[in-house]
């Protein structure tokens, strides 16, 4: 049958309603229909009532606040290295040396490895026995007796933030290092004709250019680095003292430990709402001035 | 560049290759030492006598070739999954001018931007109610929902600059719609669909939050779960040398992909971030 070139099919439509079946069930089985579950268990109050109890005991609890609390300062401290360090990796790596293949694929590997690898790997190397930094350090004299890296809690921060930065910089640069080959040569040529010279450059060309990059890639780090889990549980386990224990770790703990699935319920609900105004705040910024 | 930032530019990127890779170099030396000299203090760089113990121990007194068959299987299983799914999805979207394309958009991309912890009361709290926890099958589906995301966001880009007319005539050849997609779409975007399959292969080999809470069976563990288990598998003294053989086995496929495809998973991670 003949059918007019232009316009659509009659039925095209119906194909591509038809074939976007499969991963609308998929996600409504797997991630909607739970979600929704879930917001109902959160909202149920005795004998099938709607009630906001396991609120009013979400933003009364002392644990949960304070827990909330440290992964918004654990997250703005970790995405503020993570992205200075991403950026440092992206301007070395756009440079057409020899060899940069190798050296992409090196700074590569961090981002790939399994979390939960990583953790037990830079675990090992803080061990306080006979890990081989307190070794190290020990050997050469800079400090008397082992550092506590994961026995005291304000250590234990400091090494699940240098564990995070080490492994997630490379995506920050990753993201970085497309804007970066994105920018044409020319407009560094012509500015450095009329003078400029390399620090002018970067604030007048490079990080405008950058800009919608350095946004997107801070976007996908604060929500990530918001909602952390396999690194910390592996390397900590929320430990010592709760000194790590971020908002996932808190909402399993009372899940799965407390069996309290009705209160983990509600604390996701609660998490999903900071989360959303996190990625809202990010596109409205970039949205507005770019 | 002169030649002074030249050589500086080197020394830098050598000092961060050496940071990237230090650790991981670490975890074999020490996987290939001996129970009493990864004890001993000081440490030696290098194994004195390289021992193969600690992998013997990892795959004949536990089942950790069980644990890496049982990554294998849901990696390569829920990468299929969302492969067919995903650009199937990704493709009709790409084509959709209504205002349902923003919504849709918005529902394929937001699992891959939320941290994964929000979905887990849910989901665990919807797969006990159906029996589908502690089950391989389970979490196949849990991870082919989320690797959708990032399978719709590669191949979407790719459609949205396909040329129709590619799909016009073969229509007009006579091709069915599904036809033309299988024959004509498909082979062309072939390359792309590579892409994302490697990165939904490594995110679900990688997978831990849901491997770990929906699966308690040990026969049913994935290799970063049963790695995990080690730490605590003995009250006295944590076995590092076999944790260091598990972790070298557990990253070797992941890294064996990054040193084979490197361009194609940066182009990949890096397809939406270009568009514009």
């Amino acid at each position: 049958m003949i059918r007019s070139h232009t316009g659509s099919y009659p039925s095209d439509t119906a194909f591509h309603i038809a074939i976007l079946i499969p991963a609308i069930l998929l996600c409504a089985f797997t991630l909607i229909y739970p979600a929704l579950l879930a917001l109902h268990t959160s909202l149920a109050g005795p004998g099938g009532t709607v009630s906001l109890n396991y609120y009013s005991r979400v933003v009364t609890d002392k644990l949960f606040l304070a827990s909330l609390t440290r992964t918004i300062i654990f997250a703005a401290i970790a995405v503020f290295l993570e992205f200075v360090l991403g950026f440092a990796m992206a301007l070395l790596m756009v440079m057409p040396l020899r060899g940069r293949s190798f050296f992409r694929t090196s700074l590569l590997v961090p981002w790939v490895l399994p979390p939960a690898v990583i953790g037990l790997a830079w675990r090992w190397i803080f061990y306080e026995d006979y890990g081989i930094v307190n070794d190290l350090i020990l050997r050469m004299g800079i400090a008397e007796s082992p550092i506590p890296f994961l026995r005291q809690p304000h250590w234990a921060f400091a090494t699940v933030v240098f564990t995070d930065m080490w492994k997630t910089a490379p995506f920050v640069a990753i993201i970085l290092l497309a804007g970066l080959s994105v920018i044409p040569q020319e407009l560094y040529e012509a500015a450095a004709i009329d003078g400029a010279g390399r620090v002018r450059r970067f604030s007048l060309i490079t990080l405008p250019m950058l800009t919608p990059y350095i946004l997107t890639a801070l976007l996908f780090r604060s929500v990530h680095t918001l909602g952390i889990f396999d690194l910390v549980w592996v390397l900590t386990g929320g430990g010592p003292s709760s000194s790590t224990e971020m908002l996932s770790l808190y909402i399993t703990k009372q899940t799965f430990r407390f069996l309290n699935v009705g209160y983990g319920a509600a604390l996701s609900v609660t998490m999903f709402v900071i989360t959303i105004a996190v990625a809202v705040i990010f596109s409205f910024l970039s949205r507005r001035r770019f | 560049m002169g030649r002074g930032g030249c050589v500086i530019a080197y020394i830098l990127l050598t000092a961060l290759a050496f940071f990237s890779l230090a650790p991981c170099l670490w975890e074999v030396s020490t996987s290939l030492k001996s129970l009493q000299e990864v004890m001993r203090v000081p440490q030696t760089l290098f194994p004195g006598d390289i021992t193969t113990e600690n992998y013997t121990e990892i795959f004949q007194r536990r089942p950790f070739d069980r644990y890496i068959l049982n990554s294998f299987v849901v990696a390569a299983a829920s990468t299929s999954i969302a492969l067919i799914a995903g650009a199937f999805a990704a493709y009709s979207v790409s084509r959709m001018r209504s205002k349902w394309r923003a919504w849709l958009m918005l529902l394929f991309l937001l699992p891959g931007i939320l941290p994964a912890v929000l979905f887990l009361v849910p989901i665990y709290r919807f797969f006990s109610s159906i029996r589908l926890t502690n089950s391989l099958f389970g979490l196949i589906l849990v991870h082919a929902a989320f690797h959708i995301s990032i399978v719709f966001w590669i191949m979407e880009n790719f459609f949205e600059r396909f040329p129709r007319d590619l799909v016009d005539a073969a229509r007009l050849d006579g091709f069915s719609h599904m036809g033309a997609f299988f024959r004509v779409v498909l082979p062309l975007a072939a390359p792309v669909a590579i892409t994302a399959g490697l990165l939904a292969f490594i995110f679900s080999w990688n997978e831990f939050l849901f491997a770990l809470t929906l699966v308690t069976d040990d026969s049913l563990r994935v290799a970063t779960v049963g790695i995990s288990m080690l730490s605590g598998a003995s009250a006295y003294e944590i076995p590092w040398g076999q944790i260091a053989a598990a972790v070298v086995m557990t990253s070797l496929p992941v890294v064996l992909l990054v040193l084979a495809f490197q361009r194609k998973i940066v182009s990949g991670l890096t397809a939406g971030a270009v568009k514009e």
